[in-house]
């Protein structure tokens, strides 16, 4: 019974996951378009990096990272880990795909760095989002 | 001619009368990786191939074989 429980627990947490990556994938998403307006460039530079860096933790390790052992290894088992190998492939080639759209802009709509968080988000965006798709079949 | 995996994993494990959350448990994945594996969704690897033989006590190639598709 002990083992059900966990089983269940580790079932519940990987729901919990799929939400949280898709939250992840549209806050993500949405910051790539939005600038702060009072802050200078390198504060702002900064909170991106922090951001990007902390849902990238999320995708990188699967989440879950305060939980014992036990439950991390079902939440991030073979399958989990082969959904994630797929979605960061998914991001990738997002992220070439958003490079090739904005080459077409270039000069017109973005400066050097809204390009680079379009790129960037476009990447993390999808993988998160195609991650949280594989998991919830 | 192309060739998929195919499996007999529910027929082994309901003969064994076990549950997928059993299976899962006695090989260290979660129920839906057993789900999407008997569903032919998910090719596991080796190892867990492995694994899945000896929680059932039989071979793998009891539970895996290579189906010809025309």
């Amino acid at each position: 019974m002990m083992h059900a429980n966990l089983s269940d627990k580790a079932e519940r947490a990987a729901r919990g996951r799929v939400v949280l990556l898709m939250i992840g994938a549209v806050v993500v998403g949405t910051a790539a378009f939005l600038r702060t307006t009072d802050t200078s460039p390198t504060a702002e530079g900064l909170g991106w990096i922090l951001l990007m860096a902390a849902w990238s933790v999320v995708l990188a390790t699967g989440g879950g990272l305060a939980l014992n052992k036990r439950m991390r290894d079902l939440l991030n088992d073979e399958l989990s880990i082969a959904n994630r190998n797929r979605a960061i492939s998914w991001g990738f080639f997002a992220m070439l795909l958003a490079s090739a759209v904005l080459l077409t802009l270039a000069g017109k709509a973005f400066d050097a760095s809204g390009a680079i968080r379009i790129v960037t988000a476009s990447g993390l965006a999808v993988a998160m989002a195609r991650y949280a798709m594989l998991e919830w079949r | 001619m192309a060739e998929r995996l195919g499996n007999r994993l529910r027929e082994l494990r309901a003969e064994r009368d076990l549950t997928q959350a059993a299976l899962a448990e006695a090989v260290s994945v979660s129920r839906k990786t057993i789900n999407t594996v008997e569903n032919g969704v998910f090719v596991p690897s080796t190892t867990l191939a492995l694994k899945l033989a000896r929680a059932l006590d039989c071979r793998v190639e009891d539970i895996f074989s290579l189906e010809g598709i025309e």
